[in-house]
């Protein structure tokens, strides 16, 4: 269980959390959803212990090592190969050599064990950092728009692995502004403008509460009207 | 310590991927090689003999005190300035690294690192097993000092570039003061350079050969530099600490 209760944040002047509060159940994949700048990643940093709130509280039923990680900044180390810089967490999670193995073919990284990361492609870098989030298979996962600026089939592939991760009983807590994303993957999703949760529930019923005439579920549609009414007041 | 050698192993991995770094530990061991076969020493007779003078000293002299005060500065604040630039601190703290580990390992990196160099100095400067034993010793709580002082540049820097502005500033203070005391004679000079645990290393390594050279104070001036750096550093990170980086990002 993840779980948030009237968490506000504000660095300097600058509030970018206004009074959020989340739940999310085990073995689910949240989305929160929202433009550049919402606060999202702030939410996954303050859930994952990167940075304490300011008022509020927020847990994570898992214990620290039991939790994986991926940001937009991979933080990878660039000059050392593929393999090394997984084999590195593996080491420190206490696992050995084939979990990294294993890992990096569930990703599809194999293949690119011993080439130095400056030399992969973006996807590339974005497939080991997440590997390297769910090397030592953890319970509960925060993904930072994970297939940002992707080719689809890439992002395709993370999708899959992602998903097979719930089948494992991951809880999943990814970030995104692919509405798209979101209606595929999610069993529930919060939609973030300007540090305030404005629409919360499962893709589908977010959908049919602001375009009930649609048969296919556009959540671009109802993310643009909701954003469009916050800016203006009316939410 | 598992921790602590798998980042161990993993700067050992960086650093051979690393030219700039691994220019300046070997720049200075492989200078002195050369220039103990090619150092002119002043003969019985000529101005400034020495009994006992050897090129291979002379040059040891000259270039262990710089490679103390450059190669542990630069490697260690290069690693950290980097992994603070690169925001690969929150992955490792996320993983279960603590600040004891990661410093630990940096330590560790950077000594392992610079023993080779130092047994150079050593062999090339022809000590007796005593000289050599306590040129070792000072040597090891040298670099240890400059790691520290590497360390404290690395955690206040924000990035690479401001740390190697940082380190520039240390490393010619500490690298060139003891090298150029002999060669000028200015008082002001010598008397700054007293207090130099850079310039100290020197004078252990003519403790055999000139009289005046009082062994006990240059290794109790090393002694204190370090515990100046380790109380410098102690100031720095409870100030900014490491995952006080973190939110800054």
């Amino acid at each position: 269980m993840i779980k948030m209760q009237n968490v506000s944040k504000r660095f300097g002047d600058k509030l970018v959390l206004d009074d959020v509060n989340l739940e999310v159940p085990v073995g689910r994949i949240f989305g929160l959803l929202g433009p550049s700048g919402s606060g999202k990643t702030t939410i996954i940093n303050i859930l994952a212990k990167q940075i304490p709130a300011c008022v509020g509280t927020s847990s994570v039923e898992a214990k620290p090592f039991e939790v994986g990680l991926m940001l937009d900044d991979d933080g990878l180390y660039e000059r050392i190969s593929v393999k090394h810089n997984l084999e590195l967490f593996a080491r420190i999670y206490g696992l050995d050599k084939t979990a990294a193995e294993q890992t990096l073919r569930g990703v599809g990284l194999f293949e690119e064990r011993d080439k130095p990361v400056l030399k992969l492609s973006r996807g590339m870098k974005q497939r080991l950092a997440l590997s390297r989030a769910i090397v030592h298979k953890p319970k509960v996962l925060f993904l930072d728009e994970p297939t940002a600026n992707l080719d689809p089939n890439t992002a395709r592939g993370i999708h899959g692995l992602i998903l097979g991760l719930r089948e494992r009983g991951t809880t999943v807590f990814l970030t995104t502004h692919n509405m798209q994303e979101a209606v595929n993957l999610c069993d529930e999703i919060a939609l973030l403008y300007k540090g305030k949760i404005i629409e919360s529930g499962t893709p589908e019923g977010v959908c049919q509460k602001y375009n009930s005439y649609k048969t296919i579920p556009d959540l671009e549609s109802v993310f643009i009207r909701l954003t469009e009414q916050a800016a203006g007041g009316a939410v | 310590m598992r921790i602590v050698s798998a980042l161990f192993l993993n700067n050992f991995r960086d650093l051979l991927k690393t030219p700039t770094l691994l220019i300046s530990l070997l720049m200075f061991p492989a200078i002195a090689v050369i220039m103990a076969m090619f150092l002119p020493v002043p003969e019985y007779g000529e101005e400034n003999y020495l009994e006992g003078l050897t090129a291979g000293l002379l040059a040891a002299s000259m270039f262990a005190p710089m490679f103390v005060a450059m190669g542990p500065i630069n490697t260690a604040s290069n690693s950290i300035a980097e992994d603070i630039e690169k925001k690969r601190l929150r992955f490792l703290i996320m993983a279960g690294v603590n600040a004891g580990h990661y410093l630990a390992a940096i330590i560790l990196f950077v000594m392992a690192t610079s023993i080779p160099p130092i047994i150079v100095f050593g062999l090339i400067a022809q000590l007796s097993v005593f000289g050599f034993s306590v040129f070792f010793g000072v040597m090891l709580v040298s670099t240890l000092a400059a790691t520290v002082l590497g360390a404290m540049v690395g955690i206040l820097s924000k990035s690479l570039q401001q740390a190697g502005s940082i380190s520039i500033m240390a490393m010619m203070f500490f690298g060139f003061i003891p090298m150029f005391v002999p060669m000028m004679d200015i008082d002001a000079l010598s008397n700054i350079a007293q207090f130099l645990f850079t310039y100290q290393l020197r004078e252990v390594m003519f403790y055999e050969l000139v009289d005046d050279v009082n062994l006990l104070r240059a290794i109790g001036i090393i002694l204190a530099n370090f515990a100046v750096f380790i109380a410098l550093f102690a100031y720095v990170y409870r100030k900014r600490g490491l995952k006080g980086k973190l939110s800054e990002e």
